[in-house]
């Protein structure tokens, strides 16, 4: 039976950040998980957030941003709701990692949801009432270790797989 | 976040503390920045304490190796805690910067290295 672990809301701006990251720290070291793994989840929300709350609203004041913590197992699912501008993550370029920095052409604006993706074991969006829906899984029991790697069809567009409802 | 800066032999040393993310890493910048135009060629950041950095943090860092770079200069990074350095290679910034265990020896090299 999935465990609801949290659920978040978000209506100012980037102060509200490091308040749900303290509670994720909280919760995380009551549940035994590793510093490391701790750092990968916040950071992982911190960048989908952040750059929502950079680039997603025209108007200050009108956002708001829920996220949802559940834990099925050792799988942790994470879901990220917010009303700004249609955005899928996964259909972001790739930096340029091959290329020295000074070479690169594109910005360095993609980094952010590159970290968040690598840190992820799935991620998933779907646009639906007028909402940006990203869900974000991690193995947990594979995280003892936190082993990072990219997340397999890295780039391919998200998938309009259900679950959550 | 905290931040001390010191100057020894002529490379200045930033020492960063706490979290360094989208609400700090303006007031670092600054700081950077500040250094950068008083003529620094040499950089070497402290991360003894850095608990927490996140792509705009990064961003700091690749502004001050970006500026050095025209002007030959060197920059280091120091005592980075074992989970924040894979962000450096997943990131692939641990290509770009010399990445030290020990603070000494990233001072020593950068004296020693011109």
């Amino acid at each position: 039976m999935p465990e609801n672990l949290m659920a978040y809301i978000i209506t100012a701006q980037r102060g509200s950040i490091a308040g749900m990251a303290e509670i994720i720290q909280k919760m995380g070291r009551e549940l035994e998980w590793s510093e490391k793994c701790i750092y990968q989840l916040n950071l992982a929300l911190d960048e989908i957030v952040s750059n929502t709350l950079e680039y997603g609203y025209v108007t200050p004041g009108m956002h708001r941003i829920e996220i949802f913590l559940e834990l099925d197992g050792a799988l942790l699912k994470m879901k990220i709701k917010d009303n700004a501008a249609p955005f899928n993550p996964l259909k972001k370029a790739a930096p340029e990692l091959d290329k020295p920095p000074l070479q690169r052409e594109r910005s360095v604006g993609g980094m952010g949801i590159h970290i968040m993706k690598s840190l992820m074991d799935a991620v998933r969006y779907r646009y639906e009432h007028g909402q940006n829906v990203l869900e974000l899984e991690k193995n947990l029991e594979k995280a003892t270790s936190c082993i990072t790697r990219p997340v397999v069809g890295f780039g391919q567009g998200g998938t309009e797989q259900g679950g959550w409802q | 976040m905290n931040l001390e800066q010191t100057t020894r032999d002529g490379v200045v040393v930033f020492s960063v503390k706490g979290r360094l993310d989208g609400s700090t890493a303006g007031e670092f910048e600054q700081s950077v920045l500040a250094a950068l135009e008083n003529g620094t060629t040499k950089i070497i950041f402290d991360c003894n304490g850095l608990d927490y950095i996140n792509s705009t943090g990064l961003r700091v860092l690749v502004m001050a190796y970006q500026r050095l770079h025209g002007r030959e200069g060197r920059i280091a990074v120091c005592s980075l805690k074992d989970y924040i350095q894979e962000i450096f290679t997943i990131s692939g910034y641990d290509q770009i910067f010399a990445l030290h265990q020990d603070c000494s020896e990233a001072l020593r090299r950068l004296r020693v290295d011109g």
